[in-house]
């Protein structure tokens, strides 16, 4: 299935930590442990460096793009304890704010839906979790739970907002902020806003190691709501929600052979990346019957269904 | 359906630098691709218990799954079929069966036709695999006709094969091509293929043709001859009904006896040609690989020992022809898919045809056909058959919305599928690149004509903000106050007032003076729509009224504080008039918003500017004061 694939050499110095396409596709930003994160144009499989950023003072682990109604605004989190927001203005890229409240580490950054405004949360080593908003008066908040997770928090991923076509569409609704963080304690747990005050709705426990990677996918007009996670303990564990309730029930997949880092959901929120440390990734989706799936890879080149039919009747395919 | 749990190799094989541990880490792009780098987990950094990351200089690779462009060939079936898609969903399921099969089966052939016309496109083209795709359509082409013959057309008894045999002789076509050969030969019977090709018209029930091939033997004229001719030409036309079988009976009794009497003693071939008439199994067997495929068998075995037979039999036929061909475990991909269209196994069709054809045209158009046919007899309309089209579709329309040019028919697909559909619809719209203003307003309109106006204004709020970073205000203005967003139209508001204090003049003047209800959306954008209408005001000189506004849009708070200083600029020539253009009460108010001024220390009492306005205001205070008195008294 696959038909293109496009190499963009960064010219990153060091390990690179995290690569992210923006929302249109045209644009792809990388960062690295050499503090830097670049900023590349990407259109029809050919990358020009648009931009380095060097502000971060030690490895930036993860980057994301706002929405592009907010204008082009990225995120970067780092090791040197700092999240950076970049906008850019005429073609030139410029520090908009810093959010330098941690003790610690911070490991990972999420852009909330842009129905709830300019908003990201991030969660640092230091085990906190600070939601940092741009305000209507023109400056920058920002609310932080502390002890979110012992040890450390490892990820955090912001729920989508009530999608067009559900259900509840049209009706007057009180707009909820929730997001999803993982941490060292082992467990999962989701967040609600209320007022004004960051309350935890729901602990998740089922993992027996760290959690790495938490994500909350996308509304497909379905009341059920889902988030994965991945965590040291070799296991990628899909919570699903009925949509009514705090009740989430874990379904796993089967246990890899090795750590699991990353997971991620397609925009349409059907498909699940898994990568770990097993030098494989993968894609899972769920079939009709509520199974989660390894895609397979499409078997023209395999065995019998190796040539095209040919019209002198023969049997290929 | 995919009850495989084993790991996959997703992807591909990338060439990286080899490395102990190496993994992969990966973000999803836009639609239809995946970013990747590779990552190093061997060397970790403990101090933050992060892992380590890609070598040195290592690249992140953009890895697409479909391309975002589809061959030409390719767009011209996806745009013709989706038209032949909308008929169908128009189609009215209230009919009595028979009208419903008729129009089912028409719409049936609409996508054949649409087939064929790509295949055509495809042979026509230059390009470099076009064989490959023209098989393929061929292949698919031929799938959609066996399921058309077997489970939309009306069955009856006999007429299947014909049908059936007509499939076979559109795709199995070798027959052809050799008798052209061997025609244009000098000699025709030495043609090695000259033999082959006369069995091979007869298996096919081409017995004319047969005769033609025949009559160029040097042998012909001899009895022998003359007799095979003979029983060539009294084959009865299929037919249904008993009366055929009996003929038919009868007509295959001459066959034999003509053979076992001895008549073509001399020809072996003949002999041969003579036994495929009596349907001599052994003979057929004898004969598999000149006809190619089972099917072939299958068809001509059955047209020369039970031609009225009905679909089961002919499923039985099937499993034994398959047999001579080695048994199941030799069947294709595109076997096993005739075979379970023949079988009307839907579910095995669907599901071998999702595994292997490249794209989900097939899958996705077949099954929503197929939901429509009414119960057959018997059988009952599986169950799964309407959320697997639901899936297939949504997967199709999907996949259609990822295209650079077939966008819009995605959501003809997408609009058949429910709130699923819907979402995936806004999701998918959203992400749509609005490049010009006519592609952003092709993607609101389409938006808004579903109801989606969350994405409609984000659209529209994209549009505007790039507007404004491109100078263009009132572009921009245009965009936000589509958009129905507030705080983008305020912003902009602002900038343009801003921009008008900084340079005397106003940018997108026009525009703002239509503004009309829109002015409500926001109240920097009130305030901008009643500032101009001051200054229309004074330039036509109704002093008086332009003068109210001033002292109204200041008091109540319309303006904003720093715009105050430029307000009571304003109203300086105002100030100086005679007879006075304020009241004393419009004085004072004015007096007042000075006072909240200095209060506020954003007056600078040392500039003469300052000093000319407190002095104007103190002058049309006395003034305004004498000619209100003379007017009380």
């Amino acid at each position: 299935m696959v038909s293109l694939i496009s190499t963009v050499d960064t010219g990153h110095e060091d390990m690179i930590h995290d690569a992210q396409i923006d929302f249109y596709g045209t644009r792809l930003a990388t960062c690295s442990s050499d503090a830097t994160v670049r900023v590349f144009s990407v259109r029809n499989g050919s990358q020009t460096l648009e931009a380095e950023l060097r502000e971060h003072q030690g490895p930036v682990w993860q980057v994301a793009w706002a929405h592009p109604m907010y204008g082009p605004i990225l995120a970067s989190c780092s090791y040197d304890r700092r999240v950076i927001i970049w906008k850019e203005t005429g073609g030139r890229w410029s520090k908009l704010h810093e959010h330098a409240s941690h003790d610690s580490s911070v490991n990972s950054v999420c852009w909330a839906p842009y129905e709830l405004g300019l908003v990201l949360v991030c969660c640092s080593s230091d085990g906190s979790v600070s939601v940092v908003s741009y305000t209507a008066a023109g400056t920058w908040d920002f609310k932080k739970i502390n002890n979110a997770h012992t040890i450390g928090c490892n990820a955090v991923s912001w729920a989508p907002e009530v999608s067009a076509g559900s259900v509840l569409e049209g009706q007057p609704q009180k707009v909820t902020k929730r997001f999803v963080s993982g941490g060292c304690d082992n467990l999962v747990k989701i967040w609600r806003e209320e007022d004004d005050q960051w309350v935890e709705e729901a602990k998740l426990d089922a993992h027996s190691d760290w959690v790495r990677d938490v994500a909350w996918a996308p509304s497909v007009g379905l009341k059920r709501q889902l988030i994965a996670s991945c965590s040291q303990d070799r296991r990628v564990i899909i919570w699903s929600n009925d949509g009514t309730g705090t009740a989430w029930t874990p379904h796993e997949l089967p246990t890899f052979s090795d750590v699991i880092w990353h997971v991620s959901w397609a925009v349409t929120g059907n498909i699940l990346a898994v990568s770990g440390g097993d030098n494989k990734a993968s894609l899972w989706k769920e079939t009709l019957e509520g199974k989660w799936v390894c895609l397979n890879e499409v078997n023209l080149g395999k065995g019998q269904a190796g040539s095209m039919p040919g019209d002198a009747g023969t049997k290929t395919l | 359906m995919e009850d495989d749990t084993t790991r996959c190799d997703v992807m591909v094989s990338l060439p990286m630098p080899t490395h102990q541990r190496l993994n992969i880490n990966f973000s999803h792009g836009c639609q239809n691709n995946v970013v990747l780098h590779a990552v190093d987990f061997g060397a970790k950094d403990t101090d933050s218990g992060q892992p380590g990351g890609a070598p040195a200089g290592g690249g992140v690779r953009e890895v697409f799954w479909s391309p975002s462009e589809w061959p030409g060939w390719w767009r011209q079936l996806a745009s013709e079929s989706a038209g032949v898609f909308s008929d169908l969903q128009s189609c009215d399921a209230g009919q009595g069966e028979a009208a419903l099969r008729l129009s089912l089966l028409k719409l049936s052939r609409r996508y054949r036709s649409c087939l064929r016309a790509s295949m055509e496109t495809v042979t026509a083209s230059d390009e470099e695999d076009a064989d490959t795709h023209r098989q393929l359509l061929n292949s698919m082409e031929m799938v959609w006709n066996l399921s058309e013959i077997v489970l939309v057309d009306q069955k009856r008894g006999g007429v299947v094969l014909g049908q059936l045999l007509d499939w076979v002789r559109q795709h199995a076509t070798q027959f052809d091509k050799s008798a052209a050969a061997v025609t244009e030969a000098e000699i025709p019977e030495k043609h090695p293929d000259y033999w082959n090709t006369v069995y091979g018209m007869v298996l096919q029930g081409r017995q004319a043709a047969a005769r033609k091939l025949l009559r160029l033997h040097s042998g012909f004229g001899t009895d022998p001859f003359v007799s095979a001719d003979e029983l060539l030409r009294k084959v009865p036309p299929l037919a249904e009904g008993a009366d055929f079988e009996l003929r038919w009976r009868h007509w295959q009794a001459q066959c034999v006896l003509r053979l076992e009497s001895g008549e073509f003693g001399y020809s072996p071939r003949l002999q041969t040609l003579v036994k495929i008439l009596c349907g001599d199994a052994v003979t057929f067997e004898d004969l598999y690989r000149e006809m190619g495929s089972w099917y072939h068998l299958m068809v001509s075995y059955t047209l020369y020992s039970r031609p009225w037979v009905g679909i089961f039999e002919l499923r039985h036929a099937a499993e034994d022809s398959i047999e001579v061909f080695g048994g199941p475990s030799q069947l294709s991909a595109l076997d096993q898919m005739l075979q379970a269209a023949l079988d009307g196994d839907i579910h095995k069709l669907l599901k071998t045809a999702q595994a292997t054809l490249p794209d989900g045209w097939l899958t996705a158009h077949l099954a929503d056909l197929l939901c429509r046919l009414p119960d057959i007899s018997g059988a009952g309309r599986p169950s799964f058959l309407s959320e697997l089209r639901h899936h297939l579709l949504v997967e199709y329309g999907s996949a259609l919305c990822a295209s650079r040019s077939l966008w819009q028919l995605g959501a003809v697909y997408l609009d058949q599928c429910g709130a699923q559909g819907r979402a995936r619809l806004a999701l998918l719209l959203e992400r749509l690149d609005p490049r010009t203003d006519r592609r952003a307003r092709k993607i609101i309109q389409m938006a808004e004509s579903r109801g989606l106006s969350a994405v409609a204004s984000s659209v529209a709020q994209v549009m505007g903000r790039r507007a404004m970073a491109a100078g263009q205000l009132g572009t921009a203005l245009a965009w936000a106050l589509r958009s129905d967003c507030s705080a983008l139209a305020s912003q902009l508001a602002d900038t343009l007032v801003k921009q008008y204090t900084s340079s005397g003049r106003f940018a997108s003047a026009d525009f703002v003076d239509n503004l009309g209800s829109s002015m409500l959306k926001s109240d920097r954008l009130m305030f901008l729509g009643k500032y101009r209408e001051f200054h229309r005001l004074y330039e036509e000189n109704s002093l008086q009224e332009a003068a109210s506004l001033l002292v109204t849009l200041m008091t109540s708070q319309l303006a904003p504080k720093y715009f105050w200083r430029t307000l009571l600029t304003d109203a300086l020539p105002l100030l100086e008039l005679q007879p006075p253009a304020f009241s004393t009460a419009q004085t004072y108010d004015l007096m007042a918003c000075v006072e909240q001024l200095r209060r506020s220390g954003d007056l600078d009492e040392s500039s003469e500017e300052v000093r000319l306005l407190r002095q104007a205001l103190a002058d049309n205070l006395w003034r305004a004061s004498i000619a209100e008195d003379s007017v009380a008294s």
